[in-house]
């Protein structure tokens, strides 16, 4: 079987999870890939040899993100099947940020949708100095919402009110804005990225998600609620009725973000299983993306 | 007066109370409180606009359980936009109270029918969210020697000597019976499956029963109040309050106090002449209400002044009252009422209650109501009684009667 995730273990006890499609030009999410990222998750969770998690990439590109074919597939999906395999993506993403492992993804080029939010699954990003590079949830661009953990994640991460509208608008960033942001923790060249995040595992041991660590609290109060009702009024201003995906995005930080991580997780997966049967996206989403008529 | 006739009743299923694990954690609190506003429309095929008022409890009534939660949750159950909402607290008796509230606007001809229940969603705003200025502020609590809940609860245990073994055994009940109910379909007229807007099940099942708990497993807990009562001063507050108990005894814990969760609840009430507008077939009729004050610090004995007002309201006695539900705030407010009354545990929550299946505060008190009321129907008796306590020495107490078909 040609593998498309290669597992491999160094004398420091660090895994590499080393995401090579040898079907295609860019490392997807694909049914395939799933399957096979599942699978090893699981086994460097469980390894007791194993001390730290190192996310990369073959390719020019470090991950483009879910698969569009399988995201056609999901519009014909039941919500309960759909909700089987998202379920499952995103406790592979819980899995590995919560088993005692500190976990760093090497962002060697464009890092985007389901592939950011795979590196936001990881304690830490490091990313090579490539202006041209392109990190971040592009999914609203498209008539989406991010739906592996990224409107959690993110505004978990990132100045919250900066975060939900960047992913509102399908912003992304270069390095250097993502840097700023808090998203990558150190730019640095080609030549040192992996052993910068090497470096960086075998040092913290111990990492865990800020929101992890206990007595984190989320934003509230009266800054946050204003937040939001300025930026609903904005919102309807600016159309939002045609744009659901955008209303399910808000929705989903606003709710989120008064939770722990894993109901806010389930949040997301709703809100993006509900967008997904929305049959004005689908249409949209099947023309633009496959030429079909629904 | 005219009598008001209860015409239904609904509840969701209880969810563990703590965000991290319970299986509701992800809705919010308007969302929740819909459930059973859009059940009572659904099964009734109810024109809304006839609904009056939609009174809910709610006791920390802040951040998304706040704003009138009963209005905004009226609006998204689809209701018709001239119905209003009012969101009530009486803290425990919460729930209990929006349906008295709602009894006494259609008794004097305000609405024709009434939606009154109530909402708690603890998982999202804990208990104490909406400030206790009786415990806080100097100027109350000092002179009032006020404490929490949980140190009334061992209060009263050490006043009438109720035993460790004494509060298990009555919370082992609870779990027997709850899990007895449920497996034998006893909640299935009221229950509403909690679904996303997907139509995927969230939750169908009180997710925080125990059925396992025996005397053994319950007597490996350890006391929930003992350690903070000596660290916050809580024990000497009382022991000046009440000398008489000498020290204060340690018995309640987490497996004989109610669970703390999320879940709603709703009844639809009114006169007979709006029912019958609507082809509604009343289930029951409400005989009598009262609410009490009592004596604050050991807060939780208010029941029994509540039920000897209700009942002589509804010209009946104790014995009269074929089922009680007295809402199991903690295993010494049970024993205490029923060492006080003489009622016997076989005709009082006889599905179980709050120790197993957990206490949204704002929406118990409609929940034992329904529950009441499908176990008349169930037993085939005749009347019953719900009742609560509630903070602050408050309760609240209401007598129905099953009726079948319509009566004046």
């Amino acid at each position: 079987m040609t593998q498309i995730i290669t597992l491999s273990t160094d004398a420091y006890g660090i895994a590499e999870l080393y995401w090579d499609d040898p079907q295609r030009k860019v490392n997807v999410f694909s049914a395939e890939a799933i399957q096979e990222w599942v699978t090893l998750v699981e086994r460097v969770a469980v390894d007791d040899t194993i001390h730290g998690v190192l996310l990369t990439s073959g390719k020019s590109m470090f991950h483009a993100g879910a698969d569009l074919r399988m995201i056609g597939g999901f519009f014909d999906m039941t919500p309960k099947d759909l909700w089987s395999v998202m379920a499952r993506i995103k406790d592979s993403f819980y899995r590995l940020e919560t088993c005692g492992k500190p976990v760093a993804a090497a962002i060697n080029g464009h890092c985007l949708g389901g592939g950011f939010e795979m590196a936001l699954a990881a304690h830490a990003r490091f990313a090579v100095d490539v202006p041209a590079a392109k990190i971040g949830l592009p999914e609203a661009g498209l008539g989406l919402m991010p739906g592996f953990g990224g409107t959690q994640r993110m505004t978990r991460l990132a100045p919250w009110q900066r975060a939900v509208e960047d992913m509102l608008a399908g912003a992304t960033y270069d390095v250097t804005t993502a840097k700023s942001l808090g998203l990558v923790r150190e730019v640095v060249s080609p030549d040192a990225l992996r052993d910068t995040a090497h470096a960086w595992l075998l040092a913290n041991p111990e990492a865990q998600q800020p929101w992890m660590v206990r007595g984190y609290r989320g934003p509230g109060g009266a800054t946050f609620e204003r937040f939001f009702h300025k930026l609903n009024a904005g919102l309807i201003r600016d159309g939002v009725e045609g744009r659901p995906e955008q209303r399910l995005i808000a929705e989903a930080v606003y709710h989120g973000l008064q939770m722990p991580i894993e109901p806010a997780l389930r949040l997301e997966v709703r809100r993006f299983i509900e967008l997904v049967q929305i049959p004005s996206v689908k249409e949209t989403m099947q023309r633009r993306f496959f030429g079909k008529v629904a | 007066m005219q009598h008001v006739q209860i015409f239904d009743a609904v509840r969701t299923p209880r969810g563990k109370g703590k965000a991290s694990v319970g299986a509701m954690a992800e809705l919010s609190p308007v969302e929740l409180a819909t459930v059973p506003l859009k059940a009572l429309k659904e099964r009734s095929t109810l024109d809304t606009s006839a609904v009056g008022d939609v009174v809910l409890g709610c006791v920390d009534p802040v951040a998304d359980q706040g704003g009138d939660i009963a209005r905004t949750a009226a609006l998204e159950a689809g209701y018709d936009e001239a119905v209003p909402g009012v969101q009530v607290n009486r803290f425990c008796a919460s729930g209990l109270e929006a349906c008295a509230i709602a009894a006494g606007k259609v008794a004097s001809g305000e609405a024709g029918l009434v939606v009154a229940g109530g909402v708690e969603m603890m998982s999202r705003v804990p208990i104490l969210s909406s400030g206790m200025p009786v415990l806080a502020d100097p100027g109350i609590a000092i002179p009032r020697k006020s404490v929490p809940q949980g140190i009334s609860a061992d209060l009263i245990a050490t006043l009438r000597g109720y035993s460790r073994d004494d509060v298990d055994a009555l919370a082992m009940e609870s779990q027997k019976r709850a899990a007895q109910a449920w497996n034998e379909g006893r909640f299935s007229r009221s229950i509403v499956p909690v679904k996303d807007r997907n139509g995927l099940t969230v939750l169908d099942r009180d997710e925080a029963m125990r059925p396992k708990a025996d005397m053994q497993s319950l007597g490996s807990l350890n006391p929930s109040f003992e350690g903070y009562a000596k660290k916050m001063g809580y024990d000497a507050v009382v022991e000046q309050k009440y000398p008489e108990i000498g020290s204060l005894k340690y018995v309640h814990h987490a497996g004989n106090s109610s669970q703390i969760v999320d879940g709603a609840a709703a009844l639809l009430v009114g006169s007979l002449a709006a029912g019958k507008a609507q082809g509604l077939t009343a289930r029951a009729r409400i005989l009598g209400l009262a609410s009490v004050g009592s004596e604050p610090t050991i807060m939780l004995t208010g029941p029994k002044a509540a039920c000897d007002r209700a009942l002589k309201q509804a010209g009946l006695s104790y014995s009269d009252i074929d089922l009680w539900e007295l809402n199991e705030a903690f295993a010494s407010v049970v024993l205490y009422f029923q060492e006080e009354t003489g009622i016997g545990h076989d005709r009082m929550n006889v599905n179980g209650g709050a120790i197993a299946m957990g206490h949204p505060l704002g929406a118990t008190g409609a929940m034992i109501l329904g529950t009441l009321l499908d176990e008349l129907e169930r037993a085939d008796k005749q009347f019953g009684c719900a009742t609560l306590c509630a903070a602050t020495g408050q309760a609240i107490a209401m007598v129905i009667e099953r009726i079948d078909g319509d009566t004046t």
